[in-house]
């Protein structure tokens, strides 16, 4: 009696195991990306641009005196920054995000905007979490 | 009749399976997409990167040059490839294989919490109902929902200490299960649990030597202490790598985090919900009340005494600080529990140990009555109860999951890799399009070159010095192994956008540290070098933990022939057998060719120094206050209020003996008393006490007769106008042991044994 009952119970085991693969092997994935024009990029670029100094202020107000998580805190605006600007035009983030990393890899990006925190501030976390 | 079927694993597995399988199913629709809750980012960008590296470069994951300007892979504490479920994430990609985890772990920690039960619990049906309440539990859903799937290694637990116990026994094969699943549990980023399961398994050791005769005391003791040993080297693939990142770049965790016991009550029957996207302490335990019921219920025998007590110093440990005695705070004074964070997590162990009385009640309470009836009626009552638990714990799991923000990852690649100033809170994102960000937040400090940049034309360049010697080109990178082609008229040094780690070599040139940027100091002339990242700590943990493998199976082979492993004649091979993987580990630590890190770069907030000389051009005002706890503050000044409405303060103090780890620095920001009172919107007075100087290290842990400069600003935004003073003093963390007394004035102004280091004007 023991064995078909064991069989049984491998039977199922393996059967709901592939039930739970096949299901998450298969769900529905993501539609293709929409793309974005250079001028709608530029646009991205520069709207971000024009929003930093806001963000560096008041990152500062936020973290005085605390290097690291003032820059964490502006890279907090520019997420939400970002993410609304993609929700937005209804492209992916990704979209945005080249926007920007071209933008400042632009050869005359430098010396245009010295202070768009190009350089990496080494992490610092708060020691307090509670 | 059930009984029966529940002893056979094929009928459990399939039982544990439906379940699992009912507790992730509306998930699996979602499984093409990722999680955007902010901690994800870097943690499922970790297990992306490395799946990554493997399909596309068909390399080892040894280096995440995606995150942070790059780091060791295997030595980050949070990664979670060097587990079995990287094959998930080979087979289905990153995105698809998360939910699979959940999956599996869920049915491992079932099967576990089975046989581990089972080693106290006569009756197989009750341990087979109460094994889904440990391993479903509120934790998960909320681990899930942030995106912390490595705390699913925390269904290993269970696995651990059934090996525990059975190494107790004097069974060879509870050593090889508590290693195997210890080092998988670390394999999947479980650095976290470790120091929480290091408690569990004390507990369960001390319990099982307890069960134990007299007589084979020595044997069981020793049995525990080759298990111990064996978890330590079959985990070296892990254990070295992240060892010495941590002693690079230690975590530090200060504060006094407590529960009331009514919020902790909360934790575990409250329910589960999101509130502004995340959720809360409320319910995130959940077990329901119905569990505590039954707790209850199986205090009644003798048997549960001992998982009743461990499970209330679980409790006693989860209110963190806010017992009067707090174990917690003595635990945090032990070196590696000093960086624990969240004392509730001992909520888990609490529930774990509690299910052996839940399954207790279950198996003997229908038979305290006598008839049938009596025994149909409690069945029925103690099952529904059990129902109610796991289905409250199923359907807190499907409410925060389902309520997760879900996002897509492109697959846009840039040809180069390449350096952006990225985003921390959606790496992600950049990491899908061959870019690294150099926006960075660990929970440990990295060590990361302030020499990275966003914005070059090219990731590999000449040093300044050197710039005009001649030309550097890429000509192939991966994120190992980078070849580039140089012609240089004289020597000259080759930067890499990335950061340098013990563990990089050159085939042409010598890799060095430029201010914490991968370089490489090349000969004259035109040469192709590459760049490989295979660190020794790696190679040895991978050694050691390979031999340990083999020396658990020698163990075996010879346990099977000639019985106990421990008896009079077979305590030196088997000693020796757990020696060889430490002098394994010795003889590699000592042929070590890679460099090791420097010591961590001590500094403040704003950067400053937080170790200073005298006559270093500091200005500060004198004081020379001494005080009975041994520490002087030696100078101070007070800076402010800037353009941001807020003051820096600088202390400089000495600790000139020992100090306990709990010692706190109280800074109070004062409206002087004569001012006229403060208008309703503003404030008089402001905090900043602190236990760890400018992030960098404890009080107690500052270097003896040192002078320390401790930074840091102060917001003062609605500060009253007026003349405000700055006291400092010195105390216990809690504050409820009082402040230390001020000795000697020097020449400062006390008041209330608080020194003041200065003054600001608000106007």
């Amino acid at each position: 009696m023991d064995l078909p009952a064991q069989i049984a119970g491998l039977f199922v085991a393996l059967a709901t195991t592939a039930l739970v693969v096949g299901r998450a092997a298969t769900a529905p994935a993501p539609p293709p990306p929409k793309h974005v024009s250079v001028e709608d990029r530029a646009g991205f670029a520069s709207q971000i641009a024009s929003q930093e100094d806001d963000w560096r202020g008041k990152a500062a107000k936020d973290f005085p005196y605390d290097i690291w998580s003032q820059r964490d805190a502006f890279h907090g605006h520019e997420a939400t920054a970002v993410k609304d600007m993609a929700r937005i035009s209804g492209v992916p983030y990704e979209e945005v995000l080249r926007a920007i990393d071209d933008d400042l890899h632009r050869a005359d990006g430098n010396r245009r905007r010295p202070a768009r925190n190009v350089n990496a501030v080494p992490v610092k976390p708060r020691p307090i979490f509670d | 009749m059930i009984s029966r079927l529940a002893r056979h694993l094929t009928l459990r597995l399939a039982f544990f399976c439906v379940l699992a399988a009912v507790f992730v199913w509306p998930i699996l629709s979602q499984a093409a997409h990722i999680n955007e809750f902010r901690d994800v980012h870097h943690l499922f960008m970790y297990e992306r990167s490395a799946i990554d590296t493997i399909r596309r470069y068909g390399e080892l994951p040894l280096w995440n040059p995606y995150y942070c300007g790059g780091f060791d892979a295997v030595g980050a504490p949070q990664t979670r490839f060097v587990s079995p479920t990287l094959l998930l994430g080979l087979l289905f990609g990153a995105e698809r294989a998360e939910i699979l985890t959940v999956f599996f772990f869920a049915v491992v920690g079932m099967e576990g919490m089975y046989r581990w039960l089972r080693l106290r619990v006569t009756e197989p049906l009750a341990a087979l109902v109460v094994a889904p309440v440990f391993a479903l539990s509120g934790q998960y859903a909320v681990a899930y929902h942030r995106g912390w799937i490595q705390f699913m290694g925390f269904e290993l637990v269970p696995w651990i200490l059934l090996g525990v116990t059975l190494a107790a026994r004097r069974k060879p094969s509870g050593i090889a299960i508590a290693s195997v699943a210890f080092a998988t549990m670390l394999g999947f980023a479980g650095f976290f649990a470790a120091p929480l399961v290091a408690i569990a398994a004390v507990f369960e050791a001390v319990r099982a030597l307890a069960e134990e005769p007299r007589s084979a005391r020595v044997r069981s003791v020793a049995m525990l202490s080759a298990t111990a040993s064996f978890m330590a080297t079959v985990a070296m693939l892990r254990l070295w790598p992240v060892a010495e990142t941590l002693m690079s770049a230690p975590r530090i965790m200060a504060g006094t985090p407590g529960h009331a016991p009514k919020a902790l009550l909360s934790a575990l029957v409250g329910v589960l919900a999101l509130k502004d996207g995340n959720t809360e302490l409320n319910g995130s335990f959940y077990v329901g009340a119905g569990f505590l019921a039954l707790i209850a219920l199986g205090t009644h025998h003798r048997s549960a005494l001992p998982s009743v007590i461990i499970a209330m110093i679980c409790g006693w440990l989860a209110t963190g600080y806010a017992s009067r005695i707090s174990a917690f705070g003595m635990l945090r004074e032990l070196p590696v529990f000093a960086a624990i964070r969240y004392p509730e997590r001992f909520l888990w162990l609490g529930i774990l140990f509690a299910s052996a009385p839940v399954a207790g009640a279950l198996s003997r309470v229908p038979y305290i009555g006598e008839g049938r009836k009596w025994r149909v009626g409690t069945v029925l009552v103690l099952a529904a109860g059990v129902c109610w638990t796991v289905g409250g714990e199923i359907a807190a799991f499907h409410r925060v999951a389902l309520g997760r923000e879900m996002g897509v990852v492109t697959e846009e690649r840039v040809a180069e890799f390449r350096q952006a100033r990225g985003n921390r809170w959606l790496t992600v994102h950049l990491e899908s399009q061959n870019v690294g960000s150099l926006s960075c937040y660990e929970t440990h400090r990295l060590s990361e070159s302030t020499l990275l940049r966003a914005d070059l034309p090219a990731e590999e360049y000449l040093a300044p010095d050197s710039a005009d010697a001649g030309t550097v080109k890429r000509r192939a990178w991966s994120p190992t192994k980078i070849t580039l082609g140089v012609a240089v008229s004289r020597p000259a040094r080759v930067l890499v956008n990335q950061n340098w780690a013990p563990g990089w070599h050159a085939t042409v040139g010598k890799v060095v540290s430029n201010e914490g940027l991968l370089a490489v100091d090349m000969p004259a002339g035109a040469h192709e070098v590459v760049l490989t990242f295979l660190p020794w700590s790696t190679l040895g943990g991978a050694t050691v933990t390979l031999v340990s493998l083999l020396a658990l199976a020698l163990i075996g082979l010879r346990a099977r022939r000639r019985g106990e492993i421990f008896s009079r004649r077979q305590v030196v091979p088997t000693s020796l057998l757990v020696l060889v993987p430490w002098l394994v580990a010795g003889a590699a630590y000592a042929a070590s060719p890679d460099d090791k890190w420097p010591a961590p770069l001590l500094t403040n907030p704003n950067g400053s120094p937080a170790i200073v000389h005298e006559g270093d051009g500091h200005v500060a005002t004198r004081a020379g206050a001494a005080f009975s706890l041994p520490l002087r503050i030696e100078e101070g000044r007070v800076t402010g209020p800037d353009e941001h409405q807020s003051v820096l303060v600088d202390v400089y103090f000495r600790r000139l003996a020992k100090i306990p780890k709990s010692t706190t620095m109280f800074v109070h920001l004062e409206r002087r008393k004569d001012e006229p009172p403060a208008a309703k919107d503003h404030e008089d007075f402001y905090n900043a006490d602190h236990q760890v100087v400018g992030g960098s290290f404890y009080l107690s842990d500052a270097p003896e007769a040192a002078l320390i400069h401790d930074a840091f600003g102060v917001r003062i935004e609605k500060a009253a106008p007026g003349t405000w003073d700055v006291w400092v003093a010195f105390g216990h963390v809690s504050g409820k042991k009082g402040r230390s007394l001020v000795t000697s004035p020097g020449e400062a102004t006390v008041s209330d044994h608080r020194v003041r280091l200065g003054t600001f004007v608000v106007r």
